[in-house]
């Protein structure tokens, strides 16, 4: 009877654990974080590093680029390979990669929502092979 | 020519140190090498552009439509846009107004980055055109392999950064062009990838004044700057050596045969342009310079005219902020068969500043009519070159021209004027049109 009572009460501790957890990320909220473009680099404070390197976010939330407004001519374009699951992965066309793109935009911003986990890498093109992050999207 | 790598706070630094690491290893196509455009069947033809009875009313409806080869015929009026034609689908297309008097093909860009860029398209063509209001370029190419920009004015009044610029790009033209009142230079070539065989570009017939700088070089290669005047610019051309862009330092230019003269703009004291926070950083730009080499390899300076510069005509210097230290020194540049002060009639504050730093720089055949920097001329090694004074630093002279740059203070405008030597200017004429010397922008 004791050890019935016992394996029940962690039995009970497990699934409220389990809940818990469940509910705590159904209920997390999207974030967006805010990524500065500029001469000739791509920052955040989350970023590693902090200049032209990698943010890891969840699925769902949202990177805003926002461009200098002084400076020199910054855009942003996705590279293949493109993430599974990506709109258009296998369209060999540039159609593929407008999903994920901006022209320069001095003083303004650019609001991306990633809803395909993966691993993104993006670049200017004004800038290609110096001026470039990673986007590592995890479920 | 960006100032926050080569000479802000240490965050900065940091920041594009982490850039340069991050670049390492990153491989995306370079100018000129995707796949060949498809011609139009038939042949090129030519696309018209005008306000009212084409059949394009805009310069952008008519580029979407041409195809590789064609020309976009742009007709006298004012176009607000900013026009983009991307990609080498576009490959040799011509965008043609008015050559004749570009001022009537007026492209207003507001709100737009750039009159005219063009990115990934080769051998694009822009003439006859005038550009103001952008915030960035007026016009622009951009990872190309041949550019022929000419018979362009380029206004930056406003926030316009660079007024005619091509970056990594290979070989083109930039001719008859007119630039001015822009925050970083009125012509700026950067980035030229190393070549094996190298398409030079040519810098010829152009005239840039009321810029920062007159022209920017920044890792610029195999540039010739030939036959042209830069007048009344803070600076008047600086090719340079920066870590936030690639392919350090300039090599292989050419600078002949130009007039340079007047580069004593003092910005700080009022600009009709922003001057934005890279180019404001802490250590300034040694305004009144007609020509600085800011770190570069293999350059000839030759039959140029240096006059009326307030700080100095020319000055060659190692870049001592750069990262790359193999890239940072000064090697066998030539500075030969200058004349300095016309006559005698418009000085400059002192016709040559050279430390001494690198190796294989040499001078010959220059007519000086103001001291040197240093005074005796003792670094000024006869051409070719003498190995024996390779690295023979003359301290007290770095340390005077550091000064230059490290004692202004931005909230003082005239403290950068504090180290200039004036004169009186003789009179100036360039295409039968009286110009006068600019010092305090006054509206």
């Amino acid at each position: 009877m004791r050890v019935k009572v016992i394996a029940t009460i962690c039995a009970t501790v497990v699934l409220v654990a389990a809940a818990t957890t469940a509910i705590a990320q159904a209920v997390r909220s999207p974030k967006t974080t805010v990524v500065n473009v500029a001469d000739n680099f791509y920052s955040a404070p989350a970023m590693r590093p902090v200049a032209n390197g990698t943010l890891s976010i969840r699925l769902g939330d949202s990177l805003k680029w926002k461009w200098a407004e002084f400076g020199d001519s910054h855009d942003l374009r996705i590279k293949r390979p493109l993430p599974k699951g990506y709109p258009g992965r296998n369209d060999k066309t540039k159609r593929a990669y407008r999903g994920l793109y901006s022209a320069d935009n001095p003083g303004g911003s650019y609001l991306y929502k990633f809803n395909v986990a993966g691993t993104y890498k993006l670049y200017c093109s004004f800038h290609s092979g110096e001026m470039v992050m990673t986007v590592r999207v995890a479920k | 020519m960006r100032l926050t790598t080569a000479l802000s706070a240490a965050a900065a630094v940091a920041l594009l140190a982490a850039s340069a690491t991050s670049a390492a290893g990153a491989t995306y196509p370079g100018p000129g090498e995707p796949s060949k455009p498809a011609p139009r069947p038939g042949g090129a033809t030519t696309l018209k552009v005008c306000k009212s009875g084409c059949a394009y009313k805009t310069i952008q409806s008519g580029v979407n439509a041409a195809k590789s080869g064609d020309t976009v015929k742009v007709a006298d009026g004012t176009y607000r846009e900013g026009v983009k034609v991307t990609g080498h689908k576009y490959d040799n297309l011509k965008i043609v107004g008015n050559v004749s008097n570009p001022l009537l093909v007026k492209i207003i860009a507001s709100g737009k980055a750039n009159g005219i860029e063009a990115n990934g398209a080769d051998n694009v063509t822009m003439s006859g055109m005038y550009a103001e209001k952008y915030k960035r370029n007026g016009f622009f190419a951009v990872n190309v392999s041949g550019y022929t920009l000419t018979h362009l004015v380029a206004n930056g009044t406003g926030q316009g950064v660079y007024g005619i610029y091509a970056f990594n790009s290979k070989g083109g033209t930039i001719s008859y062009c007119e630039a001015y009142y822009n925050s970083d230079s009125g012509i700026y070539i950067g980035q030229t990838p190393p070549q094996s065989k190298p398409k030079r570009s040519i810098v010829r017939n152009v005239k840039s004044w009321g810029n920062v700088l007159g022209f920017s070089g920044t890792n610029m290669k195999y540039v010739t700057i030939t036959k042209s005047y830069w007048y009344n610019n803070g600076l008047g051309i600086v090719p340079n050596a920066l870590d936030s862009e690639k392919y350090a330092p300039p090599e292989e230019n050419v600078i002949s045969d130009n007039d340079i003269f007047w580069n004593n703009y003092n910005y700080y004291a009022g600009a009709p342009f922003v001057l934005h926070p890279e180019a404001t950083g802490e250590i300034t730009y040694p305004v009144g310079t007609g020509l600085l080499l800011f770190g570069s390899k293999t350059t000839r300076v030759e039959g140029n005219r240096f006059f009326g510069n307030f700080l100095m005509g020319f000055g060659e210097i190692q870049q001592l902020l750069l990262k790359n230290k193999s890239a940072d020194d000064l090697v066998g540049n030539q500075v030969t068969g200058n004349k300095f002060g016309k006559g005698g009639t418009d000085l400059n504050g002192r016709d040559i500043f050279y430390d001494g730093s690198g190796k294989l720089n040499c001078f010959a055949g220059n007519t000086l009519t103001s001291p040197t920097l240093p005074i005796d001329g003792s670094t000024l090694v006869a051409c070719p070159g003498n190995s024996t004074m390779d690295g023979i630093l003359n301290g007290s002279a770095r340390a005077e021209a550091l000064g230059w740059v490290v004692t202004p203070d931005k909230s003082k405008p005239e403290t950068f004027e504090q180290f200039w030597v004036r004169h009186t200017h003789a009179p100036m004429k360039i295409g039968g049109k009286t110009i006068t010397p600019l010092v305090r922008y006054a509206k």
